[in-house]
């Protein structure tokens, strides 16, 4: 009776599809369940990903599995300090034709794909970086003049290297807006450790099955999304979204244009340099219609908000020096915001 | 239904009308519950604090009970508002009603959503499937699921306080029975330990009228006996700040409301009214003309005591049985003072001399109501004219004879045991008159007033009794000009 109603995909469609390829994804991939939903649903909320880790975490393991899953092309970035804008968007070069004619002609530099690993994105300089900003943002790549559309799905996974900071460039401001979420990557625990010693050292390696084929993997994966788009969303949860939102940001701040009834939280006014910027708004909503949809609901709970909430919000939320000072974390201040909203809302 | 009636798809769709009739139904419920929760929170509210306020009157003094009774007051008339104000707001929409249905039915917002959404029905893709998700999850909406009816809280609340009203009514009669108890065992003192404290006559010792005379700032004086105290002289009044009298009328006030509340203790022992005969054995003998309004006291002066405080015209009407009780209340008073009855103070006396005259019982000797009429006639014919001859009900002259100097010696009353055994004489006295000799200040007589003593029912009768012929020179220096 559904299916017949909706759009095809279905909804129960998209929650298949999106448990298989999660769990396509866990064969090789242990442990990091949080980390593995949040990077599919900002996947097929049509977002790009910063991945935050240690080493040997498996981030590059985790987009390389992405990729087969979906059989969608893959390609890896390592970014390095020497790194230049046209090693990533491709350049212009000189061709030969026959009868010695030769004229310049784009090559496509690695970005052109469905899948992109931007491996340890703070290593290379902010010019490299930035010559990512216009693709992630607007699927598109200018070189010399000439416009450059990129083949959908264009998905951007940068990974971030928490050690060994010297050298490096953290990412500026706006180029952190621009993913949609920031996942962190712990250390499997004892047991997932075993696991993934005695599953990468056998003599047989997990074998990835494509969830699509490779044709029609990219328009099966555009369908879904638009269907995470066709999500009802009330104006109750658009609102919940928009003062989560504003609840990030410092009422002192001379940005913020804080309203008296607004929520206001002491710790984020006193620890929170910059609260999040309208996309994070847009980030909640989008994320919330994925879960929404995973949950089997066409429509978005505040549950939903709250569940994406930290992902959305971490790295759009920039903490002051008291909040260093102090060993304040952005996952405590969100989940004080979340709490009072909560308690606002009863 | 307003957001039905705003789909344009809503109206011809029967599935979306069933959804939103049983959210209807939820709704109604849901306000039901509401105005009977507010009802039964202002009901408590207002029960709780009439009981507090009871407890005040019986256990407070005078002060504390008044600014007790403007809490009171002013919390339960705060809480009724708020309750009020909080129903108002708490008043159950539609929309409410589903957000409340997605919440206790753990809907995650499918009832909020189709609500809030159904006037966009049209351009929305998934509609439908949301439609047929909350059809297939109707059943766990239904209102007897989501707001069952269960003994609410503001019930639990009203019993509380009805519960405070009855130990407050309780502490009432035992209240009562504790001063009925200790009145019989009281040994008040002699009349001649409070003589020192009469107050001074014209004709008595001129170097104590000086001494009232001579002060201008001595406009007001109180002396008080009270039972097992000596003679105690209160600071003047006059010159005191606004903000002072100010507290003085709201201590009147507190005081005449703390009585009307508390002030029959003793009465259940008066209700027969052949009692009242009993006080006052002259009382039978009057003629028909005083028996009119002797009858008019004794069949509903007793009973009305609860409200005559707040009726002047009932007060009136049992003015003599309060006369005949000895309550001389009316000479030269307004009705504020006369709804005063236990009020030590008189509105507007610019000297006040008080005294308490604690009965012995039959040693001292118990003076009957028409000799306290008597009394204060005559000191109310000073300063208000001619004998018996006040412009007020009272004040010794509907009983004819109440400034009959003799009458302080008629036969005594058989006293009941239930009686009261003290009563309390207030006298007050103002400057008047021509000028006293060698102060230049003119002279006023005192002006008595002589209001029951607090743990004294407003129809009580002080029954006569004999009066020991040493203390009846001393009687009528004090009641006879």
């Amino acid at each position: 009776m559904k299916s017949e109603i909706v759009d095809t995909p279905s909804v129960a469609d998209f929650a298949r599809i999106f448990r298989r390829v999660q769990n396509e994804i866990h064969k090789v991939i242990v442990g990091h369940e949080r980390a593995v939903e949040d990077l599919l649903i900002a996947l097929f909320a049509g977002g790009h990903v910063l991945i935050e880790g240690v080493p040997g975490t498996g981030k590059t393991m985790l987009v390389k599995t992405l990729g087969q899953a979906l059989n969608l092309s893959f390609n890896r970035i390592q970014f390095t300090v020497d790194l230049m804008p046209a090693d990533i968007t491709g350049t212009r070069i000189v061709e030969s034709f026959d009868g010695g004619r030769r004229e310049f002609t784009f090559s496509p530099g690695p970005i052109f794909t469905h899948i992109l690993l931007a491996d340890e994105i703070n290593r290379a300089t902010p010019k490299t970086q930035s010559a990512l900003l216009e693709a992630m943002a607007e699927l598109q790549v200018t070189v010399a003049g000439t416009t450059h559309r990129l083949k959908p799905p264009f998905f951007v996974m940068a990974t971030l290297n928490p050690v060994e900071m010297e050298g490096t460039y953290p990412l500026p401001e706006a180029q952190l807006d621009r993913f949609f979420f920031k996942i962190h990557l712990q250390y499997p625990d004892e047991n997932e450790l075993a696991t993934i010693i005695s599953t990468t050292t056998g003599a047989s390696e997990p074998k990835v099955e494509p969830v699509f084929n490779a044709e029609e993997a990219p328009a099966r994966l555009e369908a879904l999304k638009r269907l995470v788009r066709q999500v009802i969303v009330s104006p109750d949860a658009q609102r919940y979204a928009a003062r989560l939102v504003s609840a990030t940001q410092p009422s002192t701040s001379k940005f913020t244009r804080w309203r008296p009834g607004s929520f206001r939280d002491e710790l984020i006014d006193r620890y929170v340099a910059f609260g999040s910027s309208p996309r994070g708004g847009q980030t909640l909503i989008l994320g919330a219609k994925v879960v929404a949809l995973l949950d089997g609901r066409v429509n978005v709970a505040h549950e939903d908000i709250e569940r994406v909430a930290f992902s959305a919000l971490n790295h759009r939320m920039m903490l002051n020096y008291a909040a260093q000072a102090d060993a304040v974390e952005t996952r405590q201040l969100i989940e004080r915001v979340l709490k009072g909203l909560a308690s606002q809302r009863e | 239904m307003q957001g039905l009636r705003e789909s344009s798809s809503g109206d011809r769709d029967p599935r979306i009308h069933s959804i939103f009739s049983q959210l209807a139904l939820l709704r109604a419920r849901l306000n039901r519950q509401l105005l009977l929760n507010v009802t039964l929170a202002c009901a408590a509210t207002v029960i709780g604090s009439a009981g507090l306020f009871m407890l005040a009157a019986i256990y407070l003094p005078v002060r504390a009970f008044a600014i007790a009774a403007l809490v009171l007051t002013l919390g339960a008339l705060g809480g009724v508002a708020w309750g009020v104000v909080s129903g108002v707001r708490r008043w159950t929409t539609i929309i409410r009603a589903a957000r409340l249905a997605d919440r206790r039915a753990e809907l995650k917002g499918r009832l909020a959503t189709l609500v809030a959404m159904a006037p966009q029905a049209a351009r929305l893709p998934l509609w439908s499937f949301l439609v047929e998700d909350v059809l297939e999850l109707r059943e766990r909406f239904v209102p007897s699921k989501i707001a069952p009816w269960t003994i609410p809280r503001s019930l639990l609340a009203l019993l509380l306080a009805c519960l405070l009203a009855a130990l407050a009514e309780l502490a009432l009669k035992h209240k009562r029975a504790q001063v009925l108890a200790d009145l019989a065992v009281q040994k008040p003192p002699t009349l001649a330990q409070i003589a020192p404290a009469l107050p001074n006559m014209p004709g008595n010792s001129t170097s104590e009228n000086k001494q009232f005379a001579g002060s201008e700032s001595l406009d007001q004086e109180s002396i008080t006996v009270e039972p097992g105290e000596g003679a105690s002289v209160a600071v003047p009044e006059n010159g005191k700040s606004l903000w002072s009298r100010l507290g003085a009328r709201a201590d009147q006030f507190a005081q005449s409301l703390q009585n009307g509340l508390t002030g029959h203790l003793q009465q259940h022992a008066f209700r027969d009214s052949d009692e009242l005969a009993k006080a006052d054995p002259d009382r039978q003998d009057l003629g028909q003309g005083r028996d009119g309004q002797t009858a008019t006291d004794e069949s509903s002066g007793n009973s009305s005591s609860d409200t005559q405080a707040n009726s002047p015209s009932q007060e009136e009407t049992s003015s003599g049985g309060h006369q005949s009780s000895g309550q001389l209340q009316a000479s030269g008073k307004s009705d504020t003072q006369q709804k005063n009855q236990y009020g030590e103070s008189a509105k507007g006396s610019n000297f006040k001399s008080a005294k308490t005259l604690e009965d012995e019982g039959e040693r001292t000797g118990q003076m009957s109501s028409r000799e306290n009429e008597m009394t204060y006639g005559q000191v109310g014919r000073t300063q208000s004219g001619p004998h018996g001859k006040s412009s007020r009900p009272g004040a010794g002259a509907s009983h004819g004879f109440g400034s009959d100097p003799e009458h302080l010696y008629s036969k005594t009353a058989e006293v009941p045991k239930t009686a009261s055994h003290t009563f309390k004489i207030t006298l007050q006295g103002s400057m008047s008159g021509g000028p006293v000799a060698g102060s230049g200040k003119p002279y006023r007589p005192p002006r008595a007033d002589i209001p029951l003593n607090s743990k004294q029912a407003p129809d009580e009768p002080i029954y006569r009794a004999e009066i020991p012929a040493d203390e009846r020179e001393l009687i009528k220096r004090a009641f006879e000009p």
